[in-house]
């Protein structure tokens, strides 16, 4: 089910009167049940992957917990080659046998034995996968004691605000919320409903607006060169940005209404003055999920510069792979890799060259042009994420300034150009607007909690703001090609 | 906890019923907006066509815009029904003949637009599948548009179409461009120059930036056969023939520098292979009819009310040759 459809207009105020209604020791059933709709409403046969790892991370948790010495290794090394191994089958075996079938042709070896999958990929496959991961490895280091109570440990997976896109929960965090009584709060519900639908305004007047123009390039992108290329960079920047954070605050927001508190996903990364310090702000719940299990057992930064470089390569090699079973999406991984390495080693000079152009003498000019800088180098690597191939992306960043100069000499050119990318003028105006007002209360964020800023100004100024806000979302809704949320697919 | 409901209701009621008194009243002028503006392609138009007398319409029209431009509606006999729609792709028009089908309508000739966009990959995103999804059963639309909405969403879609974004867009589009138009400021590059103003009274640069425009909207950058829309031209034929209705494949006039862009910018030998391996009953082309008639055109593509009245009677006239033929039988 979809967060931005007729059904979850329905479904959530059922549920949510539905878990307050019922005595405490049902809720967790009713959310279970609630949460296994929402998952079916894609596709039925998902649930029987899902409930399949649910038994496999419950039995090994409960396993991991009894068990002494090596057999508790081998307990963990199960739960993680059964959860590894669904992913390898549906989400990287066609990837893998694509390029051994290649590699077959390439070197004469003859007909390749192994045919290609006809599946589909489950739904957030990778970010139930991860969340039921990050039990059975917690239990393992015993920071987490194995839950004993089947019921809750299948909602811990499919808690459906974040079953389809996250957030990637702990069990440290979510568990011991599932197990303890939410009291309805008046001021849970109205802050948890204005996460919603800021969230939804940013899903449906932002990030489906701008589609459209980078659906409309980067499918036809022979066509282009220079303007149009950038432009759409810039608007796939926007969509995925407003496209999976809207996501994770109609989840936080769905959550909070009924008392549960879920991860923190982004922190206005947009204003972040670093890659290092956008990655701290960005998808917060993989990328710590990645530091944890990946980078720090690797040795982080304590081994020397060297094997610290080696160890960002390999975690962000391994969070492309993780997007997606693509060669450009693991590029996008590593050239992330790449770029982070060299902004640790280049640090030392670039804050010599800040001091010498008097740069560090204005503060606010220095923090700008970081966040500039950092914005530039993320959306660039992002065209090669929102490409289809290694050779798309190759075209679209080898055409990116071509003609440029051209195309924008005449100023006025630029809104007529722009608008002959799918969207007509008022809809690009409509999506600037709505942009200013994104990036405005982001800023104003900057200066504590925009939302309990507002809850706590009086009525006549909250309410005017609600309004606002729903009916910006009414009236302002844009209808793109795929109503899907970008992460889904992953 | 009953005391905290209370307690959230009385803290409520009012910022919500008001609330409900701004966005009732929008949503009704909307929604009241919505039945006069696109009345035509939803489920009541196609139940009018059934109604009156289900056996009388024995030659039914569909089609995007070039349809919907060639005839004058008054030219038309009783028996001829235009349900061709702006923007109608193939599987729209599966979807409608599907429908018109369920509801008893089974005319004798089906005139399925033939021109060489029709299953174009660049057509493939063009559709009115919003509009046309409220007229048909929910299954017959996820078979066709290979989609999986549920019979609740179909429900809602059918009584409250609004509730569906694209539908809105749509609405708002046209409120749009209808404000525009009172405020004498719409001037769109390539559609409806405006009443009166014929292709040929365009300037030649504005002609023939809307003949680029044109081409590559229909035909793409590239010119391909979409695999969907031509599985949807292979149903399509494939159940008149089980009914036993004739379908006559109608390729509408195009004006000579269209004509001349298509020519040099595309091959068009997938559409022409696809008539051949699944030719309609018969193919009345009429392309080029009008080469020499440039004045009958409103744009680069589309017959004015003018050409539509110098087509109507040609059509009409072939038709009725087409008609005598023997009856098609029905092949399961």
């Amino acid at each position: 089910m979809l967060f931005n459809s007729v059904e979850f207009l329905l479904f959530f105020p059922l549920v949510t009167l539905g878990y307050f209604v019922l005595p405490g020791r049902y809720r967790w059933a009713w959310l279970l049940a609630a949460s296994v709709v929402f998952y079916a409403f894609f596709r039925v046969v998902y649930l029987a992957i899902l409930a399949a790892t649910i038994v496999i991370d419950y039995a090994a948790g409960r396993l991991i917990e009894q068990a002494h010495g090596r057999r508790r290794k081998a307990y963990l090394v199960m739960s993680l080659v059964a959860n590894i191994g669904v992913l390898a089958i549906f989400k990287y075996y066609n990837f893998l046998n694509d390029n051994i079938s290649g590699l077959y042709s390439l070197l004469h070896l003859g007909a390749y034995p192994l045919p290609a999958l006809k599946i589909l990929l489950p739904i957030g496959l990778s970010f139930h996968t991860f969340q039921a991961m990050s039990y059975t490895i917690e239990v393992y280091r015993g920071h987490q004691p194995a839950e004993r109570h089947f019921g809750l440990y299948a909602l811990y997976v499919m808690f459906y605000p974040q079953l389809a896109a996250g957030p990637i929960e702990r069990p440290q965090h979510l568990l011991p919320q599932l197990h303890a009584h939410h009291s309805f709060s008046y001021e849970r519900l109205r802050s948890g409903l204005l996460l919603l639908a800021w969230g939804l305004f940013k899903k449906v007047v932002i990030a489906d607006r701008v589609a459209v123009v980078v659906n409309q390039v980067y499918d036809h992108y022979p066509q282009y060169t220079g303007f149009p290329l950038l432009f759409a960079t810039a608007c796939f920047t926007l969509q995925v940005y407003c496209d999976f954070s809207g996501y994770s605050d109609i989840a936080l927001g769905a959550a909070e209404v009924m008392g549960f508190r879920l991860m923190k996903n982004f922190d206005r990364p947009y204003f972040a003055q670093s890659l290092r310090e956008l990655w701290q702000r960005w998808h917060i719940s993989l990328s710590t999920w990645f530091r944890d299990y990946v980078y720090q057992p690797l040795g982080g930064n304590r081994q020397g510069s060297a094997r610290h470089a080696l160890n960002l390569l390999a975690t962000f090699t391994l969070s492309g792979l993780w997007h997606g079973a693509a060669w450009n999406v693991v590029a996008w991984g590593a050239l992330h890799g790449l770029l982070l390495i060299g902004g640790t080693w280049t640090r030392p000079l670039r804050q010599r060259l800040a001091g010498a152009a008097g740069l560090t003498r204005v503060p606010r000019l220095h923090a700008a042009l970081n966040v500039a800088c950092t914005l530039t180098l993320f959306g660039g690597a992002l065209a090669v994420f929102r490409c289809a191939t290694l050779a798309q992306a190759h075209h679209v960043l080898g055409h990116m300034f071509t003609g440029l100069g051209t195309q924008l000499s005449h100023p006025t050119q630029w809104l007529a150009l722009a608008s002959e990318l799918g969207l007509p003028k008022a809809q690009l105006a409509i999506a600037a607007l709505a942009v200013s007002v994104l990036f405005l209360a982001e800023w104003l964020q900057g200066g504590g909690a925009l939302r309990l800023r507002l809850l706590n100004r009086p009525a006549w100024v909250r309410w005017p703001a609600y309004y606002a806000l729903v009916l910006s979302i009414l009236l302002g809704a844009y209808a793109s090609a795929d109503p899907d949320f970008f992460y889904f697919r992953f | 906890m009953a005391a905290a409901f209370l307690l959230t209701v009385r803290r409520l009621w009012r910022p919500l019923v008001l609330l409900l008194a701004l966005v009732a009243p929008l949503e009704g002028y909307l929604h009241y907006r919505w039945r006069r503006m696109m009345h035509r392609p939803t489920q009541e138009y196609l139940d009018k066509l059934a109604r009156p007398a289900p056996g009388q319409t024995r030659v039914l029209v569909a089609g995007d815009s070039h349809p919907n431009n060639a005839f004058t509606a008054g030219a038309l006999p009783d028996s001829v029904a235009n349900i061709a729609v702006g923007s109608d792709g193939l599987r729209d028009v599966e979807l409608k003949l599907r429908a018109l089908l369920a509801r008893g309508v089974v005319p004798t000739c089906f005139l399925l637009e033939a021109d060489d966009h029709v299953a174009a990959i660049a057509r493939e995103a063009v559709n009115n599948e919003s509009l046309v999804v409220l007229g048909v059963d929910a299954a017959d639309y996820n078979r066709v548009y290979d989609r999986a909405i549920s019979r609740l969403k179909h429900w809602t879609l059918r009584h409250a179409p609004l509730t569906d974004v694209r539908n809105r867009n749509v609405l708002f589009l046209a409120l749009s461009e209808q404000l525009q138009q009172s405020l004498g400021t719409l001037h769109p590059p390539m559609l409806r120059p405006g009443a009166g103003q014929t292709w040929t009274g365009l300037p030649a640069a504005d002609r023939a930036r809307i003949v680029d425009n044109r081409r590559a909207t229909m035909l793409g950058a590239t010119y391909a056969l979409s695999p969907l829309l031509r599985a949807s031209w292979i149903r399509i034929l494939a159940l008149c023939r089980s009914r036993g209705i004739r379908v006559v494949g109608v390729r509408y006039p195009l004006t000579p520098e269209y004509l001349a862009a298509q020519a040099y910018y595309y091959d068009l030998r997938p559409m022409r292979a696809l008539l051949l391996a699944h030719p309609p009953d018969t193919l009345l082309d009429y392309t080029h009819a009008f080469v020499r008639r440039p004045d009958y055109f409103e744009d680069a593509d589309h017959l004015s009310p003018r050409g539509g009245a110098a087509f109507t009677p040609r059509l009409l006239t072939d038709l009725r040759g087409v008609l005598t033929k023997r009856p098609v039988r029905a092949r399961p």
